[in-house]
């Protein structure tokens, strides 16, 4: 209900239900989750909620958290159509929305601090992100490649340097 | 009832499809499928590319993943010219069903899979290159979100006020971290951008 602006600002939100109160996953299981999720056909939140759900209950489970992150749009896409039309440039709307997007910049970068802690642990990972960073920043490259691009770095280091890169997997 | 005429019933099933299509060729999320949003739309007659546009902004604006916000009101679009209030509310569900049909399919797939490589150590040298990618990712995304937040479209002007309003959280974040429910705290900065901005 509460993610403004796409599936990644979902993250905080996940982070709280599932990691602090729910105890299901770990920061890095999230980080796992995360990573099938943008690169599985479909929106990111949809995949990773089905994920988490299948993983903890079974089949049914997934379609239920999948009916559970899509419900809210549904009734607030067609409430907002059936009641403003087109037109959702209202002032107060929009000034509503600009504070929470501030809160969201927080949340986000808040979590991504937190998964850098958890998982960026060595000079490789490091050297993944920092590299990752300049290529989307810099280059504006497109995040299918810098996924493709992420994995088969990862298989070239343990390929290259087996007994360095052994030890840090898990 | 019109709602439930057969041409009704057959744009359901084309939103139902249309999307299911979307959904499985469509890698990295929301906004990767805009381009194959545009291009279905125009061709079914269900919305002109400038009036999609709105759609975007308005599904970025509002809770939820842009990608299901934009299949929820097209689907009530097309849904409402064929079969009314009703036939809106059925639109915007069986599109909204399609897109999610494929996150369904291959995550359960792709879950079984994953379960039976757990010790493969191929598999977690994937991982470990794709995670510090995926938090590249996330800090893109967030970096996207703040640049349309303090800054307007073309960087003459600077929002103070809700650059303010994000180190005040910030810091509350650094302070508190677990106490404080994220859900909370966007409440109370919609509240305050009502109130100052």
């Amino acid at each position: 209900m509460f993610t403004f602006g796409g599936g990644y600002a979902m993250v905080p939100l996940l982070e709280k239900e599932l990691i602090d109160k729910k105890k299901w996953l770990t920061n890095d299981e999230l980080l796992e989750i995360m990573s099938i999720a943008q690169m599985t056909p479909g929106t990111i939140a949809i995949n990773a909620a089905t994920f988490v759900g299948y993983r903890e209950k079974g089949f049914l489970g997934g379609i239920m958290t999948t009916i559970g992150v899509m419900a809210p749009s549904y009734l607030v896409i067609t409430l907002i159509y059936h009641l403003f039309n087109t037109s959702f440039e209202h002032p107060i709307a929009q000034k509503a929305f600009l504070g929470a997007r501030a809160c969201i910049v927080a949340l986000i970068g808040h979590s991504v601090w937190k998964m850098f802690q958890g998982s960026v642990k060595d000079k490789f990972s490091f050297g993944i992100f920092l590299g990752a960073c300049i290529l989307l920043f810099v280059f504006h490259i497109h995040p299918i490649l810098l996924i493709v691009l992420g994995a088969v770095t990862g298989i070239l280091l343990l390929v290259t340097m087996p007994s360095k890169i052994k030890k840090l997997l898990k | 009832m019109e709602a439930f005429s057969i041409e009704a019933i057959k744009v359901y099933f084309d939103l139902y499809f249309t999307f299911l299509k979307i959904g499985f060729f469509s890698f990295g999320g929301g906004l990767a499928m805009v381009p194959l949003f545009v291009v279905e739309f125009q061709k079914n007659g269900w919305m002109e590319p400038e009036q999609f546009y709105n759609v975007l902004s308005l599904a970025q604006m509002t809770p939820g993943a842009i990608a299901v916000n934009s299949a929820t009101f097209v689907g009530n679009e097309a849904g409402m010219a064929v079969g009314g209030r009703l036939g809106a509310l059925i639109g915007g569900l069986f599109a909204t069903a399609g897109l999610a049909t494929p996150s369904v399919i291959c995550i359960v797939a792709l879950s079984e899979l994953l379960r039976k490589m757990k010790q493969n150590q191929w598999k977690q040298a994937f991982f470990f290159g794709i995670k510090p990618v995926t938090i590249a990712l996330i800090f893109f995304a967030g970096w996207k979100i703040a640049e349309s937040t303090f800054f307007e479209e073309s960087y003459t002007e600077v929002h103070y006020g809700s650059i303010i309003l994000f180190l005040i959280v910030a810091a509350l974040l650094k302070v508190f971290d677990k106490k404080i429910h994220p859900i909370a705290l966007i409440a109370c900065s919609a509240i305050i951008g009502i109130v100052i901005f």
